[in-house]
């Protein structure tokens, strides 16, 4: 160790480097702290919603339509329903939002026009939810009605899609601006034509980012009620849309809706089945983030 | 001050009144110069001096920075790079470059060299264009035995020799270094200006430099830049003085030049 004392300049400083350790420790006795708070009411969400829910989930609650009787009622129609929608929404918001993305971030001129468009997306990013239900509501349900066929699965996709690609562009748009400029140039400098710098550089390294911004996106979307409350899903289907092209203008149930409207009966025993749709749609939830984080690393190669 | 020395050699380059702008700023201030063909020109000069600046309007990469605007005309062969129907990707395939940073693609060491040729159509085989790159990059016998592995598990010194191969497979006539060495260990500085002197007779080599040292090695000929101080406070580069290697350290005509390679600013 150092002598400290013998030093002849220990006149001009005061160390106190205990004190300086005893607040680095409390700081981080408080960081943890906000870490236990969060985890443990988080935990008394899940203890208290497994308690509720455990005596009903059964394999009857996936394989079974909702019902008038609690006891015999199961979400299989709202399950499909969200998976339906999640299969759509991503179709639709990947070529677009990822698209629009890289437009934006590799080809757009740094241009007035292209700063008003980047104000106008972030600011999309955190409109109400409800809002877009109102837009899908006028555009998708009523005007497109032809195409659309009024409520259906299609105009359920579209309306998540409205809701959550401002959200995947802006993650697309970090991932693009991660890749290191000098890479570009590289590229540029081997006379590389923008396209191919973006093609062969820029998107093989964003793309594990871009990949976790679209799925964490799609977690938000599979959670959502209001939009689709307000595009008037209904609460009551018994049926499946048929697989093909006709099931996309197919009246639809999601996994938000149906428990919504379970938890709005005054039957206690469907507060009961409420509680365990809400168990599969956090474990549908849980398995959409595992796959990003799957994913992520799969593409993450240090290569 | 600005007449040309070797008028006898070919010139790959001639700048004409040049100036940079980045937006309103004025980065380079009218520059007018020669690079001989087959030789090594140095830049030399302080920070902020705009020899980085210049050295990027040869393959017209400052098209890429947003506000950036050239002014003056720079012929390469008797044409105009800046004419409106040249098209800059075309050029880039002729004057190659070799960045401060090194920075290898991160891919194999193999699809490092391949890339630029494939994408440029080449007609060859792709084997023997790789194992010839890399030879004339002096990298061959260190990575000969793995071509597949990432071009970013190399040392420093080897990524930059992989830039320079990477450079030299779509067969440029020009060949530009922007502070090639300033990221490397002595040793590894070494072997690239080594590099260099073994692909002078092939290339038209312009390298931008901190190292005075450096320039007097490799560089037959050398520009000293310099900054002023604009009204404004700006600060501009300009080029002081431009003449053969040995001239520009032994009989500087200017004092700006004589205080720098002497060391007494810079």
């Amino acid at each position: 160790m150092i002598n400290l004392e013998n030093s002849p300049k220990e006149a001009n400083f005061n160390y106190a480097l205990n004190l300086r350790y005893k607040i680095g420790r409390i700081f981080a006795i408080l960081c943890w702290l906000s870490v236990a708070l969060a985890l443990i009411i988080l935990a008394i969400l899940l203890i208290d919603v497994f308690i509720d829910g455990l005596p009903r989930l059964d394999w009857d609650l996936l394989t079974k339509f909702p019902s008038r009787r609690p006891a015999q009622s199961g979400l299989k129609s709202a399950l499909v329903g969200s998976i339906w929608l999640m299969i759509l929404t991503s179709i639709i918001t990947f070529p677009l939002g990822v698209g629009a993305a890289i437009f934006l971030e590799e080809f757009a001129a740094d241009s007035w026009l292209a700063k008003v468009i980047e104000i106008n997306i972030n600011n999309l990013a955190a409109v109400p939810s409800i809002i877009y239900g109102l837009l899908g509501l006028e555009l998708f349900v009523r005007i497109m009605s032809p195409i659309t066929n009024g409520r259906s699965v299609i105009s359920g996709a579209l309306t998540l899609s409205l809701l959550v690609l401002p959200i995947i562009i802006v993650s697309t748009r970090e991932a693009l601006r991660a890749v290191p400029n000098s890479l570009r140039q590289a590229g540029f400098a081997l006379g590389a034509t923008r396209w191919e710098v973006v093609k062969d550089h820029v998107l093989p390294l964003a793309f594990p980012g871009i990949l976790t911004g679209i799925i964490l996106a799609l977690s938000r979307a599979i959670g959502e009620t209001a939009p689709l409350i307000t595009i008037g899903a209904l609460t009551f289907i018994a049926f499946l849309p048929p697989l093909g092209l006709e099931g996309l203008r197919s009246p639809f149930t999601a996994l938000p809706i149906q428990i919504f409207n379970w938890v709005s009966r005054p039957q206690a025993a469907f507060h009961t089945v409420a509680a365990a749709g809400i168990i599969v749609l956090m474990v549908l939830l849980l398995l959409m983030n595992a796959t990003a984080i799957f994913l992520r690393n799969k593409f993450q190669r240090n290569f | 001050m600005l007449d040309f020395p070797i008028e006898s050699t070919k010139n790959v380059f001639e700048v004409r009144g040049v100036s940079v702008y980045y937006k309103n700023f004025e980065a380079l201030r009218n520059v007018s110069m020669k690079i001989p063909e087959k030789e090594i020109t140095a830049f030399i000069g302080p920070s902020g001096c705009g020899k980085s600046t210049l050295l990027r309007c040869f393959n017209r990469l400052n098209d890429l920075i947003p506000g950036a605007k050239v002014k003056g005309q720079i012929y390469y062969h008797g044409k105009d790079l800046y004419a409106p129907q040249v098209d800059p990707v075309e050029i880039r395939q002729k004057i190659g470059m070799v960045f401060q940073k090194p920075n290898p693609f991160p891919k194999s060491i193999y699809d490092n060299i391949a890339y630029g040729a494939r994408i440029n159509g080449y007609k060859g085989n792709m084997d023997e264009l790789v194992e010839r790159s890399l030879r004339q990059a002096a990298l061959w016998d260190e990575v000969k035995s793995k071509l597949r592995e990432s071009g970013l598990s190399l040392s420093g010194g080897q990524q930059q020799r992989l830039c320079i191969a990477r450079a030299i497979a779509i067969e440029p006539e020009v060949i530009l270094m922007d502070e090639p060495c300033s990221a490397l260990d002595p040793i590894s500085t070494l072997k690239i200006e080594e590099l260099m002197h073994e692909l002078r007779s092939q290339y038209t080599i312009i390298i931008v430099t901190h190292n005075m040292q450096q320039a007097l090695r490799v560089s037959s000929m050398t520009a000293f830049f310099n900054v002023i101080a604009g009204e404004d406070g700006k600060r501009s580069g300009y080029l002081v003085e431009y003449d053969r290697t040995e001239k520009i350290f032994s009989f500087p005509q200017e004092n700006a030049t004589q205080e720098y390679v002497s060391g007494k600013f810079g």
